[in-house]
């Protein structure tokens, strides 16, 4: 049974009405049957049909033949021009082709740029009707301080809410101290002329030499603190021969100071010596009060003195007095003057608006071998922008500002990737190479 | 007890708003911000306690009023900064796209345009107050006026500053309101006298400036803007004033020279100033009483007497101006004082008359060497013009000759005080020396007038009644005084001397 034979398994089982259904296929006798009994509603049950009632013959031919055989007929173009004619023909180009209007496009960029073209003129909108651009001019046609008659009275608007006036605050109209005192444009010293006088020229010399003097000071201060000190020196010296002890006490251990070591020595160092001065810190009833006794005669003596003073300044109150009201008109005048000073201060304007402070122009001054002596061969000094720009600042119309100079928060890192690591030995390579083709 | 009132109701927390609270209240950009308070006039302030005005904290920041930033809300140029700025990224979008047709077309049509004349009338109501303001508008318009039209100045504002540069320079020189002219090494100071206020203001020399990288450019252009509809504004009240037309023709490109053709009407004129005259003169008849009165009068009198002097210092006089003086400036400055001007044909255009008329009575030269001088013209160098009008009279021409050391040109502006030494440098005239010569040979008379002796007895006696410390402080001032009248005296005696050696 088990031989070498196998069953076949392909056959699926038809036993049973289910499996029956499933597996076999009656299709087509089911049709013919259809047909017969679709035949048979219209014939009737009994009545025999004759063969030239069931069958007709086809006279008309099937069409797909017909196709086929004509796909073997020449085309009737080429039948007609089988038909040589004695007359050769005139030879043209291609009718049906147009003639190239545009050249043909090169290059990827030229037909891009004029695809750009296309679309430009299908993506532009209708132009409408572009009005005349009308020049507005600039010149004031009316004038603006005009008080013009009493305006004429509204036809009837009293229903109309009426729109208040804009009320203008009180500190738009309030001014900088500094806008209000400083002349908008400076009026020139004497030493400022093209050709000055010799005293008023050097004034205006000593003027600018103060200020290049005081820059001057301020540098030295700052290397001063910056610099390193001589004193420093000698402590550096000291340093070394110092020591600190145990207790906290700075101890000279220089050979030649012998004499300081043999104080320390004897100032009490053992335990036994300390216990000695505790045990003596504590005060006996006797010593308790005899202090208390010095302390309220030295109170007592205080205070007589205390009252004998008093007593002494009854005496000369006269004189005290008019020493008081002198001092207080010192001081009237003295806080007078302040006044006046603060003033005088307020009215040059704020020194430092906001974060940073009005910078000084440099007194702008011709050395005496730079004056020229006529005014043609005059060569001025001074940017006048930076003028302008300074009395404004000046006079507190705008805050100075400082340029923001953008600059890196973290420094720059260099990396080097793997494949670069030898790029300078390449291109070595290659130029020598490229030499040695040469 | 007192009503409790809740921090940072009162007081200067409520009253000071820092710069960025100000642009989150207004919700425009910081640039934006600073335009709109340099146009409208909002200052910072510095406020007195810092830490209360900042809440607390001590950070350094700029201040303004609550008050002026509310005030700035209800300003129509915010509505038109914000649609500028949507009109910008319309228009950087399209030419980020390089579609550059539409471009153009946006910005002819569609750009948002403002004017300033609103601003112009809040801030200075009345013309007077706009006068005042003149002379810082006047030096950045001269400014500007000399610098090439480039990426960020448009050459129209170039062309429009100096268009009412001229303009303002034929009012001075139609009016004659000059006053005082200064040369100085940073630039030619000019001083007139408009309606009463004394505007003073600084050309600079007609060299190219070159701008400086610390000064922010955009908050001059701002300035430039606002001041050029302030000029537009002013030069046409000043022209309808003197009953000229507005805007005048001016005659050439490039230079500052009004074209004299202009419909004016200036009977007028003549009849008022004759009034005043007569006025004036009725007035001091009447009032002969008050020594006081006729003392500031006749000062009045005096110093209209000087401006009428100026005004007609170079009348009838014809000027001929070499071609390497600045035409520029002493043009404005002789057709001032009633002079009539001419210059050589390749500096300007259409001079009124050719350096061969024989009528010209001065010719303004800056050589070391003339050479083909003519005879009956008086040859000067430019500084004769300005000290002549400076000390209203006409100086004398020959320490001014071309090639001789000039006397030292001083500042009309620096006003000596009593006792102080005026360098006179020779600028007198010649009936001044004269003068001078009579009054040093009159001898000195001891007669003293009855109000004289008075005042002589009062001092006295305010003497004796001073306190030892009045007095003392008294003798230090008159030993400080007495001290400088001496080193006048011994300057003055030097400077005799050394006439005399001449």
């Amino acid at each position: 049974m088990s031989g070498g034979i196998q069953k076949k398994r392909s056959q699926p089982s038809r036993k049973g009405k289910k499996a029956w259904r499933k597996n076999v296929d009656i299709t087509d006798i089911e049709e013919g049957q259809e047909e017969l009994r679709s035949i048979e509603r219209i014939v009737g049950h009994n009545k025999e049909l004759k063969n030239e009632e069931l069958f007709t013959i086809d006279v008309a031919g099937d069409s797909g033949v017909k196709r086929k055989l004509a796909k073997d007929r020449p085309l009737r173009i080429d039948q007609i021009l089988d038909q040589r004619s004695a007359v050769p023909a005139v030879k043209s180009k291609n009718a049906f082709k147009k003639p190239e209007t545009t050249q043909v496009i090169e290059s990827k960029h030229e037909f891009k740029s004029v695809d750009k073209i296309l679309k430009r003129k299908s993506d532009a909108p209708i132009k409408p009707v572009s009005k005349k651009k009308v020049k507005v001019s600039t010149d004031k046609s009316y004038d603006l301080w005009d008080e013009p008659a009493a305006a004429e009275q509204q036809p009837n608007t009293d229903f109309l809410p009426v729109k208040a006036k804009l009320r203008v605050p009180k500190t738009v109209t309030e001014k900088p101290a500094g806008l209000i005192h400083l002349a908008a444009v400076d009026t020139p010293e004497g030493g400022h002329s093209y050709n000055p006088d010799v005293i008023e020229h050097q004034k205006l010399l000593v003027k600018a030499n103060e200020v290049e003097e005081r820059k001057i000071e301020v540098l030295k201060k700052l290397q001063e603190q910056l610099s390193y000190r001589d004193e420093l020196k000698l402590l550096a010296g000291e340093l070394s021969n110092t020591e600190i002890t145990a207790e906290g006490k700075i101890i000279s251990t220089a050979v030649d100071e012998e004499e300081q070591e043999e104080d320390l020595e004897d100032k009490p160092t053992d335990d036994k010596a300390t216990k000695k001065r505790k045990a003596a810190e504590r005060k006996t009833r006797a010593q308790r009060h005899k202090s208390h006794r010095l302390a309220t005669e030295e109170l007592e003596k205080k205070q007589k003195l205390q009252e004998r003073a008093i007593r002494q300044q009854i005496d000369i109150l006269r004189q005290i007095e008019e020493e008081l009201k002198i001092k207080n008109e010192e001081l009237k005048i003295n806080a007078e003057k302040r006044g006046e000073r603060q003033a005088e201060e307020e009215k040059k304007g704020l020194k430092k608006l906001g974060k940073y402070t009005v910078p000084e122009l440099p007194v702008d001054v011709q050395l005496t071998d730079e004056l020229c002596e006529t005014l043609r061969q005059l060569k001025p000094e001074g940017n006048m922008f930076r003028e302008r720009f300074h009395s404004i600042q000046k006079r507190n119309i705008i805050e100075p500002r400082i340029p923001v100079i953008p600059s890196r928060k973290y420094k720059l890192k260099e990396y080097e990737r793997r494949g670069y690591k030898n790029f300078d030995q390449l291109e070595d390579i290659k130029k020598k190479r490229a030499t040695n083709k040469k | 007890m007192a009503k409790i009132v809740k921090k940072g109701v009162k007081g200067a927390a409520a009253n000071f708003i820092t710069r960025q609270q100000a642009l989150n209240k207004l919700q425009i950009s910081l640039a934006d911000f600073r335009r709109l308070c340099i146009l409208k006039g909002i200052y910072p302030r510095e406020p007195k306690n810092k830490k209360k005005a900042n809440k607390g904290s001590t950070a350094p920041s700029t201040f303004y009023y609550v008050k002026d930033i509310k005030y700035l809300l209800h300003e129509p140029l915010l509505m038109k900064f914000r649609e500028y700025k949507a009109f910008a990224k319309k228009l950087n979008k399209v030419l980020h796209k390089g579609e550059y047709s539409a471009a153009k077309s946006l910005e002819e049509n569609n750009k948002p345009v403002y004017t300033l004349d609103h601003i112009v009338k809040e801030r200075y109501p009345s013309f007077v107050d706009a006068l005042r303001d003149l002379d810082d508008a006047l030096s950045m318009l001269y400014l500007f006026s000399m610098m090439p039209a480039d990426n960020k100045i448009k050459a129209d504002a170039v062309a429009e500053c100096q268009k009412l540069i001229a303009e303002f320079q034929g009012y001075v020189m139609k009016s004659k309101s000059l006053r005082r002219v200064f040369f100085s090494i940073k630039g030619i100071y000019y001083q007139a006298e408009i309606k009463g206020q004394t505007i003073t203001w600084v050309v600079p020399y007609q060299f190219s400036q070159d701008i400086p990288t610390d000064v922010d450019f955009r908050v001059m252009l701002t300035f430039l803007e606002f001041y050029r509809t302030l000029v537009g504004f002013v030069n046409f009240r000043l022209y309808n004033e003197i009953n000229m037309t507005y805007p005048p023709k001016i005659d050439e490109t490039g230079g500052f020279h009004l074209d004299e053709a202009m419909p004016v009407n200036n009977a007028k004129n003549d009849d008022e100033e004759e009034n005043t005259a007569d006025s004036i003169d009725e007035f001091k008849s009447t009032s002969a009483e008050d020594d006081e009165n006729t003392v500031t009068l006749a000062k009045i009198q005096a110093a209209s007497n000087a401006t009428s002097d100026l005004q007609n210092l170079f009348k009838n006089q014809k000027f001929y101006l070499s071609r390497e003086t600045p035409r520029y400036a002493l043009e404005f400055m002789i057709t001032s004082c009633g002079g009539q001007v001419s210059w050589d044909a390749s500096v300007g255009v259409n001079p009124p008359f050719p350096e061969s008329d024989e009528t010209i009575n001065y010719q303004i030269t800056d050589r070391p060497v003339v050479s083909n001088r003519v005879l009956g013209r008086t040859y000067v160098q430019p500084q004769w013009v300005a000290d002549c009008i400076n000390a209203c009279k006409i100086v004398k021409p020959s320490l001014y000759e071309p090639g001789c050391t000039l006397p030292p040109h001083l500042s009309p502006f620096v006003e000596s005080k009593e006792g102080d030494y005026v360098p006179a440098s020779g600028i007198d005239s010649e009936d001044e020396e004269e003068i001078a010569a009579i009054e040093e040979d009159k001898p000195k008379t001891k007669k003293r007038t009855a109000a004289e002796i008075e005042e002589e007895e009062v001092k006295e006696m305010s003497t004796v009644m001073m306190t030892n410390k009045q007095r003392k402080l008294y003798t230090k001032m008159q030993y400080g005084i007495q001290q400088k009248a001496d080193e006048v005296a011994k300057l003055e005696k030097k400077k005799k001397a050394l006439k005399s050696k001449k």
